[in-house]
C-alpha cells in the first residue's frame, strides 16, 4: 500500500486564537466512508449493513438525524460535509479550533452486534476520513479517534495509528454507555496509553445497547434519554475514582461532552459522602472523591443550563468553581445537533469577563495543549 | 465527617430543634423469615422451611450487611441481632430519642427479588399484617408503608386493595429499581390502586431490575454504587415526569426517599430546558417540569452529603422550601449533622422541614 | 410608522415562510392559510432564524396517549431548540406572556394602489398611509403585495 504523506500539521496563523469548539460533530454520510474501507468490508457492509444498534432513543428525536433543521447540506447529511460546516460554524462564528468528535464513530461502529473486526475497520474509516477530507479542508479542525472501545488492544493499535499520522488527533472517543462502568480493569490498556501519549479522553452520550439505557429498562421517549445523558458521566466518574484508576494514572484527563455541569458540585459531595461512610474500599485512595475532579474531569457548555430564575446561574457556576473547576468548563457548539449552542448567545452575559475567557479559549487551549496565541496546533 | 448517631441525636440537644418533628424515613427489619409465619399458612412455612428461604439477594446487594451505611455504630444491637428490629429498640433509639410526633416505617425487606409470584405474594401480605400487628396498633405516632409484590402487577393492585384502607397505611414502596421504568402505562392497574386509596407512592432505595443499575454494566465497588444509585433515581422521576403519570393522575403523590435532594435542581433545570423543544412528542407534559416536580413530588433530607450547610441551603433555596422533609433515615449511616444543617437554612424553612411539609404532604 | 412593500404574496404560499431584509434587520413572512403575518426572524432564544423552521399544527393533549392535533398551521418551530411560536401573536407555547418572538405588522396592498402611489411624490399625499418604501424594484399592478409596517 502507498502511503501520501500529507501534510496536516496544523500550519501557523497570525491571529490569536480566542473561540474554540470542542465539540463539533463530524457525521458520515452513507457514502462518506466507502473510499477508506478494504473491499472485504465494503461487501459486507453492503450485505449487511451496520448491525450495531444505535439506542432506540434517538428515534423519534425532535428533527431527522436529530439535528438543526437548517444544518442540511446539498448531499442531504448533516455533518457529513466539511465546507458545508465550516461556513456554518468556523467562519460563521470566528472559530479557531473546533474538535471534531464523530458521533457514529462513538455510537454505531464500536460494535456491540456486529463482527469486531467491521467494526474496526469501520473506525479506521472514520479516522481517515477526518484526516483526508477535514484535516485537509480546513487548519481549524481537530478530532478525536474513533476506536473500538469495546476491545481495547485493538483501540490501542488504532490510538498510535493516528497519532502517528497527525498531531491533529487530539483526544479518544468513548461512549457515556460502556458494556462495564469506565474505570473497569477492563480498560486498562486505554488508559496506558492515553498517559502515554498524554491523549485525554472524551465522554460522549450515546451508546451501541450494550446496556439499557437506564436502570430500569430502556425508556419509551427521546426526551428521558436526551435529558439524562449526565448519567453515564456520572457513572464514569464514581467508577474511575472507586477503582483507584486516577491515583494509578495521575495523568488521566477526561472531558464530558453534552452532560452539563451543574450537577458535577453536588456529585462531587455525594461521592464524598459515600467514602466517609464506606470506609474499608474508601481508605484505599490516596484522595477524597471531590479532590480529584479539578486535575481529571472537564465538562462542556453545551446544552447550556437554563435555570428558572437566570440569577441561579451564576450561582450555580460559582458553586462549580468553588470546587476548583472554573479551568474545567470549556465551550462546546454540539453542530449540527438540533441542541446546538451558539457562542454569541448562549452563554449568559452575566459570568464575569474571566470566566467566559477561560470557557471560550484558555480553559481548552491548555487542556488540549494547543497554543492560545500565536500559531496554533500542538 | 462522622456517621455516628451524634448527628442526628443532638437534633434535640439543648440549642437544638424545638419544634415538631414528623420523621418521614424510619426503616424497620424482620428480625427472621419465622417472624412472618404467624401470618401465613402452615403450607407456606412448611414450603419456606424445606426451601431455606432467607435473606433475599436484593437485600444483601443493596444493604451489605457490615457496609458502613447500613447501621450507625451506637444503633448495632450488642447482641449481635439485626438493627431496628422492634418497637422497643426503635422507641428508644430513633422515635423517642428526637422526639417524633409521627414518624413513616418502611419495611424494605427484599420481596423484589422474590420471583416466584405466589411466594412473593404471600410474604407482601405477611410483611404487611406483621407492621400492622407489631407497629402500627401499638404506637399512635406510627404510619407505614405497605409493600407489594414487584413482578405481577395484577398481585400489587391486590395487596393495595387488601390493607390499603387501614388507617396506618400512608404510603405504597416502590423500589426504585423495578423491571420497568415507572412511568410505562403497564404501571397504570397499580397507580389506580394508589390512587384510588389515597396513598403515596414512596419511592425507596433497593429494587431489582432486569439489567444492571447503570447505563454502563455493573459497578465494581459498593461505595462507587452506592452514589451511582442517584442516577437511578433521575431516570425513574424522568420517565414518571415524560410518560404523563402526574396528568393522568392529577392527585398522584410520589415521595422520593434515601436519596436526598441536593441533585434534583440541576435535573430540573435540564428538564425544564429541553421540554420547551421536546414537548410536541409528550404533549401531556403541559406545563413546566419543575411545576409539576412541586405539585407532586417531594424529597428527604437524608442522606446530608458532604456539602457544607451553606450550599444545601442553596440546594434548598432553588428546589423550594416545601419541597424537601426531613427524614432519619434510621438506622443508617450518613456524614452531616443536622444542627449545621437547620442553622444554614432561613428560620422559615425549619418548621417546613421538619414537620409541616410532611404533615401536609402525608395528611398527618 | 412607516411601510416597506418587502414581497409579492405569490413569493410565499400557504403554509412557508420567506426572509427579507430591511434595514439591516430579518423578518419572516408567514402565510397562514392565506393570511400573512410577519415576524422578527429571529427566535428569543439563541437568535436562530425562524423562517428556516418548519411551520406546523399544534398538538395538545390532557392525558397520555390522547392527541389534539390542531388543523391548521399556525405555528412556527425554531430551526435549532423547537421552540413553538405562534405565528400571528409571537408567543410561544410554553410561555406565552413573556417568552415571545417580535411580531411585526404586515398588510396586503393591491399592486395597482401602490404603483400610482410610488410614482408620485410623498409630499403631493399619498392615495394611502404612507409613506411606503419599496424593497421590491418594480412593482406590477396586478400583482398583490406584502408591506411591513415598521417603526422607521
Amino acid at each position: 500500500m502507498t502511503t501520501v504523506a500529507l501534510d496536516t500539521s496544523a500550519p501557523a496563523t497570525r491571529q490569536a486564537v480566542t473561540l474554540i469548539d470542542v465539540d463539533c460533530h463530524n457525521i458520515p454520510g452513507p457514502r462518506s466512508l466507502l473510499p477508506y474501507l478494504e473491499p472485504r468490508w465494503l461487501e459486507y457492509l453492503e450485505h449487511y449493513g451496520v448491525r450495531s444498534r444505535h439506542e432506540a432513543d434517538i428515534q423519534p428525536a425532535l428533527r431527522p438525524m436529530a439535528c438543526r433543521a437548517d444544518s442540511i447540506p446539498p448531499s442531504g447529511f448533516p455533518g457529513s460535509d466539511p465546507r458545508f460546516s465550516q461556513a456554518q460554524t468556523l467562519d460563521e462564528y470566528g472559530i479557531d479550533i473546533s474538535v471534531l468528535n464523530n458521533i457514529l464513530g462513538q455510537i454505531n461502529f464500536p460494535g456491540g452486534n456486529q463482527p469486531v473486526p467491521f467494526s474496526a475497520a469501520l473506525q479506521r474509516a472514520n479516522n481517515d476520513w477526518a484526516m483526508y477530507e477535514w484535516f485537509t479542508s480546513d487548519p481549524r479542525w481537530r478530532s478525536s479517534i474513533c476506536v473500538t472501545f469495546e476491545e481495547p488492544d485493538l483501540a490501542v493499535q488504532e490510538i498510535v495509528r493516528c497519532t502517528d499520522m497527525s498531531d491533529r488527533f487530539v483526544s479518544i472517543l468513548i461512549s457515556t454507555r460502556t458494556q462495564k462502568p469506565f474505570g473497569n480493569p477492563k480498560y486498562e490498556p486505554l488508559f496506558e496509553v492515553a498517559s502515554q501519549l498524554g491523549l485525554p479522553i472524551t465522554f460522549h452520550p450515546g451508546g451501541t445497547a450494550m446496556n439499557n439505557s437506564t436502570g430500569s429498562g430502556m425508556p419509551s421517549y427521546y426526551f428521558e434519554n436526551h435529558s439524562t445523558y449526565p448519567l453515564g458521566t456520572l457513572t464514569a466518574i464514581a467508577s474511575l475514582i472507586f477503582e483507584g484508576v486516577l491515583d494509578r494514572w495521575p495523568g488521566l484527563r477526561f472531558v464530558a461532552i453534552e452532560a452539563g455541569w451543574s450537577w458535577a458540585a453536588p456529585f462531587a459531595w455525594r461521592l464524598d459522602a459515600a467514602a466517609d461512610t464506606e470506609v474499608v474500599e474508601a481508605s484505599r485512595l490516596q484522595r477524597k472523591p471531590s479532590e480529584y475532579f479539578a486535575d481529571h474531569f472537564w465538562f462542556t457548555t453545551q446544552p447550556i443550563e437554563e435555570p428558572e430564575d437566570p440569577a441561579w446561574f451564576v450561582e450555580a457556576y460559582d458553586q462549580f468553581a468553588g470546587l476548583g473547576l472554573a479551568g474545567n468548563l470549556m465551550y462546546s457548539s454540539d453542530y449540527p445537533h438540533w441542541d446546538f449552542d451558539s457562542p454569541r448567545t448562549a452563554i449568559p452575559k452575566a459570568l464575569p469577563d474571566t470566566a467566559r475567557q477561560g470557557l471560550f479559549c484558555d480553559n481548552a487551549a491548555r487542556f488540549y495543549g494547543f497554543r492560545a496565541t500565536g500559531t496554533d496546533g500542538r | 465527617m462522622s456517621v455516628s448517631a451524634q448527628g442526628l441525636t443532638a437534633l434535640r440537644a439543648p440549642g437544638g430543634w424545638a419544634g415538631p418533628v414528623i420523621d418521614v424515613d424510619v426503616h424497620v427489619h424482620v428480625p427472621s423469615i419465622r417472624t412472618l409465619f404467624p401470618y401465613m399458612q402452615q403450607g407456606w412455612r412448611d414450603f419456606i422451611i424445606e426451601r431455606a428461604v432467607g435473606t433475599p439477594p436484593s437485600f444483601a446487594t443493596v444493604y451489605p450487611q457490615n457496609a458502613g451505611n447500613v447501621v450507625r455504630p451506637e444503633w448495632r444491637p450488642g447482641d449481635g441481632g439485626l438493627a431496628a428490629s422492634s418497637l422497643e429498640l426503635v422507641r428508644e433509639q430513633a422515635l423517642d430519642a428526637w422526639a417524633v410526633e409521627r414518624a413513616i416505617l418502611n419495611c424494605y425487606w427484599g420481596l423484589d427479588s422474590v420471583r416466584h409470584p405466589d411466594l412473593a405474594a404471600v410474604i407482601a401480605r405477611a410483611i404487611n399484617d406483621w407492621l400492622i400487628d407489631e407497629w402500627l396498633d401499638r404506637d399512635d405516632r406510627l404510619r407505614a408503608s405497605l409493600v407489594v409484590p414487584a413482578h405481577t402487577f395484577a398481585d400489587a393492585v391486590a395487596e393495595i386493595e387488601r390493607v390499603g384502607s387501614h388507617p396506618g397505611f400512608v404510603q405504597v414502596m416502590m423500589p426504585v429499581r423495578a423491571m420497568q421504568t415507572y412511568g410505562r402505562r403497564n404501571w397504570w392497574p397499580v397507580y389506580d390502586a394508589i390512587v384510588a386509596h389515597d396513598l403515596v407512592m414512596g419511592m425507596t432505595w433497593g429494587g431489582t431490575s432486569e439489567g444492571p443499575p447503570t447505563p454502563s454494566g455493573w459497578p465494581s465497588y459498593y461505595a462507587e454504587e452506592w452514589a451511582g444509585e442517584q442516577g437511578v433515581f433521575m431516570s425513574q422521576l424522568t420517565s414518571m415526569l415524560a410518560e404523563g403519570v402526574f396528568q393522568r393522575y392529577p392527585t398522584f403523590r410520589l415521595a422520593v426517599l434515601d436519596i436526598g435532594f441536593n441533585w434534583v435542581p440541576s435535573l430540573m433545570w435540564r428538564l425544564n430546558k429541553e421540554w420547551k423543544g421536546l414537548r410536541r412528542t409528550i404533549p401531556w407534559v403541559n406545563e413546566l417540569p419543575s411545576q409539576i416536580f412541586r405539585d407532586h413530588i417531594r424529597f428527604t433530607t437524608a442522606p446530608l452529603d458532604a456539602a457544607p450547610p451553606s450550599e444545601s441551603a442553596r440546594f434548598l433555596k432553588w428546589l423550594g422550601e416545601e419541597m424537601v422533609m426531613f427524614a432519619s433515615d434510621y438506622p443508617h449511616a450518613y456524614p452531616g449533622d443536622y444542627g449545621r444543617f437547620l442553622d444554614a437554612l432561613p428560620e422559615s424553612a425549619r418548621p417546613k422541614i421538619m414537620a409541616q411539609n410532611a404533615r401536609a404532604f402525608y395528611r398527618l | 410608522m412607516k411601510n416597506y412593500v418587502v414581497a409579492r404574496t405569490e413569493d410565499v404560499p400557504v403554509g412557508s415562510s420567506i426572509r427579507v431584509e430591511v434595514n439591516g434587520r430579518s423578518y419572516g413572512i408567514f402565510n397562514v392559510g392565506g393570511t400573512f403575518h410577519a415576524l422578527l426572524d429571529r427566535c428569543p432564544h439563541q437568535g436562530a432564524a425562524l423562517t428556516r423552521g418548519a411551520c406546523i399544527a399544534s398538538i395538545e393533549s390532557d392525558t397520555p396517549g390522547e392527541y389534539r392535533f390542531g388543523t391548521s398551521r399556525t405555528l412556527v418551530m425554531c430551526p435549532w431548540h423547537g421552540w413553538e411560536f405562534d405565528i400571528e401573536t409571537g408567543q410561544s407555547w410554553f410561555d406565552a406572556a413573556r417568552t415571545r418572538a417580535l411580531s411585526v405588522d404586515v398588510n396586503v396592498e393591491h399592486g395597482e394602489d401602490l404603483a400610482a402611489w410610488l410614482h408620485e411624490s410623498p409630499q403631493t399625499g399619498a392615495r394611502l398611509p404612507g409613506p411606503y418604501v419599496a424593497e421590491v424594484h418594480e412593482v406590477h399592478r396586478e400583482d398583490d403585495y406584502i408591506v411591513l409596517v415598521l417603526p422607521r
